[in-house]
């Protein structure tokens, strides 16, 4: 069967489409306690502020919660420790302890004294136990007009005198007028005195002015003042219309609210309640809205076991917290981790940046950040309600490419770089001998680049087995599969390459693909799911292949070592074929005498090297950071089957191996070709296969360079080709500035959009030494009119 | 304001010694002047390590941030 062209294919992807999946994400949800505790406190934040020390913060921030922290830190029965996944691990936290702790040493007791406009509006607390006290708190502190009536001579009910004091303390910088010995018996006495909203809380066996009849006039009794959806107040609304008694205020009638014993709540739960009355009540006299959230609050948290293996020792109560929350992304993800920005703030980053309009008038946080940025299917795999990032980030791509906002030194040496790969000098279908509709070895064009001498040995012994009938090979396909016009965001360069890859098969008889290169892999299986793909390693490992040289001989790859962790790429991860990859790769490295060690990350989550979506463009430090982070995850020497993650690793100082050096230890070369070596052995490569190997690539003179100038040309992607350019350019044109006192010639050319600058000498007789080397992305403007002359 | 600290440069195409003299830049679509080594008969420009991996440099980042 013949493979379709790509043009089936849709392969635009939008960022308005990747919005919506951002709003599951849990990084926002509570910890179990904090949504256990009536008071809601965030106890993240509590105990993190302990751990450093910030005791008058910490104090703040629970005082802020719950109103009286010298009254909660005695009263509360300590729900959050129900909920808290250390209560069959040691113990849940100690929270109350640590509240008494912060309540008895901050030396900054007094509450804030907020200088607000007084407001207008006026409210009347019915009852000044716990849950009144909190409402009228939190309106007084707001500076509405607060009165309590109070039945009995005092405040408080059984509040002892350290108790009271707490109370006495948080009012005062606070107005509010009581009433003790007032017993109130009706709604009317209240609706009299022109208050605009009231909240009753008279005590367990107290009088609730009639509330909790109309409500079941009207609707299910739930929890009065903490109501969920039928609030008193929405009742006593419609009760109100009902029996006439909005004619007692001018537009909405006076709201009723209720909390505390009168509606079952005892204790600190009481008090909380009062505390969101007083909130409701802001709400209700702001809008008019009677129409509330219940005082509960529930996380979509998932349990998080691994939170209980500790990496450190903690140093006291509030480090034994786990700080529960979803945070896989951050622990996984190097976008996220890297940034420090959570998914959902890439999401608005990224909307911003692509949002049409220009930069004068817009913001565009996120431009290079989603460039900089692996592009590895690792947030997806790891995030609970799997938020696919690199699908947000992709569309992001390809939405400044069709702006034409992309700024184009994010992708171009890539993309020069995959023009070279499926150039005339390195790309190549070659037929086998005894062609016919079988299996094409595509080895993709990094390994070539990196090792020519691993994908000479990988073909050959494919040929060994397809002499003895083991497989049926068809060819051999030398060119890249794409990913770097993928990752540019240009869909339509993308198009064109896998149309010409469907080309190159097509010459060939449309063949199953044998893959080596994960990512390759990848881009077949998303993009031409009609071709078939295999991998090389499930080849060799069904075929049983093993070392072509004694283990101990130490020639190549650093087989001599016994120890390793494979390292799997990320893009293997979510192949269809992923369990047979990688049980390939561990059978083969075992058969090469490895033993194999599992890396300490949990579970077997494949991450990226710093490779995956070209990022080190955009941000070379997010690359670098990548690559040394996946290194450090164990000293053991890494095995794995991505030429890249090998280089990466390499270049981070970790001792790494790709699999077919320990397979052909002969072919491993230790040396690492740099930018230009990776060019001459791609095109020494297909040189290799038509038969002409010996050749080398030719320069139009000699040039002498040193080591370190070489090192530099590698590491800022300057390609010998460019310096050979340049000089011949200025030469040529004479466009060159001399420098008297060094002997320096300077100038510079601009290849592809890019400016070089050679400095160079010669010397008597004509031999050339590079004596520095730069490039810019600026365009040097020449002007059309120079001194009069056009040119 | 010209950055040069090699001493004396001299185009090679005119023999004459290169000035302090504006030049045109651009990138990204925006475009500004700025001042570096020229030679003020054919307006061959000369532009230092330092400055490409300076001001240059710098300027580039913002360009491609906005």
């Amino acid at each position: 069967m013949a493979y379709l062209c790509s043009m089936v294919y849709d392969l635009e992807i939008r960022v308005e489409d990747q919005l919506k999946q951002f709003d599951a994400c849990l990084a926002n949800e509570p910890a179990f306690c904090t949504a256990k505790c009536p008071f809601h406190l965030d106890v993240r934040t509590f105990t993190e502020l302990i751990e450093q020390g910030q005791i008058n913060s910490a104090y703040k921030l629970y005082r802020d919660a719950v109103g009286f922290p010298h009254i909660v830190s005695r009263l509360c029965d300590r729900p959050c420790e129900q909920v808290c996944p250390l209560r069959n691990a040691g113990g849940p936290i100690a929270l109350r302890e640590l509240e008494a702790m912060v309540t008895a040493k901050t030396t900054d007791r007094e509450p804030n004294d907020y200088n607000l406009q007084a407001r207008p509006k006026r409210i009347a607390v019915i009852g000044a136990g716990l849950s009144g006290l909190g409402c009228a708190l939190r309106l007084a502190s707001k500076k509405y007009s607060v009165e309590i009536f109070e039945r009995d001579p005092s405040i408080g009910g059984d509040l002892d005198e350290a108790m009271l004091a707490d109370v006495e303390r948080q009012f005062m910088h606070e107005h509010y007028l009581l009433h003790t010995n007032t017993e109130i018996t009706s709604r009317e006495e209240i609706n009299r005195l022109g208050f605009d909203a009231a909240y009753v809380a008279t005590g367990a066996l107290g009088n609730d002015l009639g509330l909790s009849r109309c409500l079941i006039d009207t609707a299910p009794y739930t929890d009065a003042a903490g109501g969920g959806n039928n609030p008193l107040g929405e009742a006593e609304e419609i009760a109100g219309n009902r029996h006439g008694l909005s004619d007692l205020s001018a537009g909405v009638g006076i709201g009723w609210f209720a909390g505390g014993a009168v509606t079952g709540q005892t204790g600190v739960d009481a008090l909380a309640q009062g505390l969101h009355a007083g909130a409701v009540i802001d709400a209700f006299l702001r809008t008019g809205n009677l129409v509330y959230p219940e005082n509960i609050m529930e996380t979509k948290l998932p349990p998080d076991p691994k939170r209980l293996v500790r990496q450190t020792v903690p140093s006291g109560e509030a480090s034994r917290c786990l700080k529960c929350r979803c945070d896989a992304c951050m622990e996984y993800c190097d976008v996220p981790a890297y940034y420090k920005k959570w998914p959902q703030r890439i999401r608005d980053e990224v909307l911003a940046t692509t949002m049409p309009g220009r930069s004068e008038v817009k913001a565009t946080p996120a431009k290079r950040l989603l460039n900089a940025a692996d592009i590895s299917g690792v947030l997806k795999n790891v995030c609970p309600v799997r938020i696919d990032l690199d699908a947000l980030l992709l569309a992001g791509r390809q939405s400044m490419h069709r702006q034409k906002k992309m700024p184009w030194a994010f992708h171009d040496f890539h993309l020069r770089d995959m023009a070279h790969a499926d150039g005339e000098t390195a790309a190549l279908v070659l037929p086998a001998k005894n062609a016919s509709p079988g299996l094409a070895f595509f080895p993709g064009c990094q390994l070539g680049a990196s090792a020519p001498s691993l994908v000479i040995a990988a073909y050959e012994k494919l040929r060994e087995l397809d002499a003895k009938g083991a497989i049926n090979l068809s060819g051999l396909i030398l060119r890249c599969c794409g990913a770097p016009a993928e990752w540019s965001g240009d869909t339509e360069l993308f198009r064109s390459k896998l149309d010409a890859i469907l080309s190159d098969l097509h010459a060939l008889g449309d063949p199953a693909l044998i893959m080596t290169c994960p990512t390759c892999a990848q881009k077949f299986a998303r993009y031409l799911p009609e071709v078939r793909t295999l991998s090389l390693y499930e080849i060799f490992a069904d075929a049983g292949v093993v070392p072509t040289m004694p283990q101990d001989d130490g020639g190549g790859g650093g087989n001599a070592l016994s120890h390793w962790a494979i390292f799997d790429p990320c893009s293997v991860s979510g192949a269809k074929n992923e369990t047979k990859v990688k049980a390939g790769v561990r059978k083969l490295a075992r058969g090469a005498g490895a033993q194999l060690f599992p890396l300490p990350v949990q579970g077997s989550v494949a991450r990226c090297c710093g490779f995956g979506g070209q990022p080190d463009l955009a941000n070379p430090d997010f690359a670098e950071y990548v690559a040394k982070a996946r290194a450090a995850e164990t000293d053991l020497p890494y095995i794995t089957y991505c030429i890249n993650c090998r280089d990466a690793f390499a270049a981070a100082g970790k001792q790494t191996a790709h699999i077919l050096e320990l397979l052909f230890p002969k072919a491993a070369d230790k040396t690492r070709p740099d930018a230009t070596g990776r060019r001459e052995n791609r095109e020494y490569l297909k040189r290799y296969f038509q038969g002409d190997p010996v050749s080398k690539p030719s320069y139009p003179f000699t040039l002498f360079i040193d080591d370190a100038l070489r090192a530099k040309m590698d590491l800022e992607k300057i390609l010998l080709d460019d310096v050979y350019a340049t000089i011949a350019h200025i030469r040529q044109t004479g466009g060159q500035v001399f420098h008297p006192e060094s002997g320096v010639h300077s100038g510079y050319c601009v290849v592809g959009k890019t400016t070089y600058w050679v400095g160079y000498t010669e010397d008597a007789n004509a031999q050339f030494r590079l004596t520095e080397v730069y490039s810019h992305r600026m365009q040097i403007e020449q002007e059309k009119v120079w001194n009069g002359v056009k040119r | 304001m010209a950055s040069n600290d090699k001493g004396l440069l001299i185009c090679e195409r005119c023999g004459i010694e290169m000035k302090s003299m504006k030049a045109h830049f651009s990138y990204l679509g925006n475009e500004f002047k700025h001042d570096v080594m020229r030679c003020p008969v054919c307006g061959q420009v000369y532009i230092p390590e330092e400055l490409a991996k300076g001001r240059i440099k710098t300027v580039e980042m913002a360009l491609e941030d906005k």
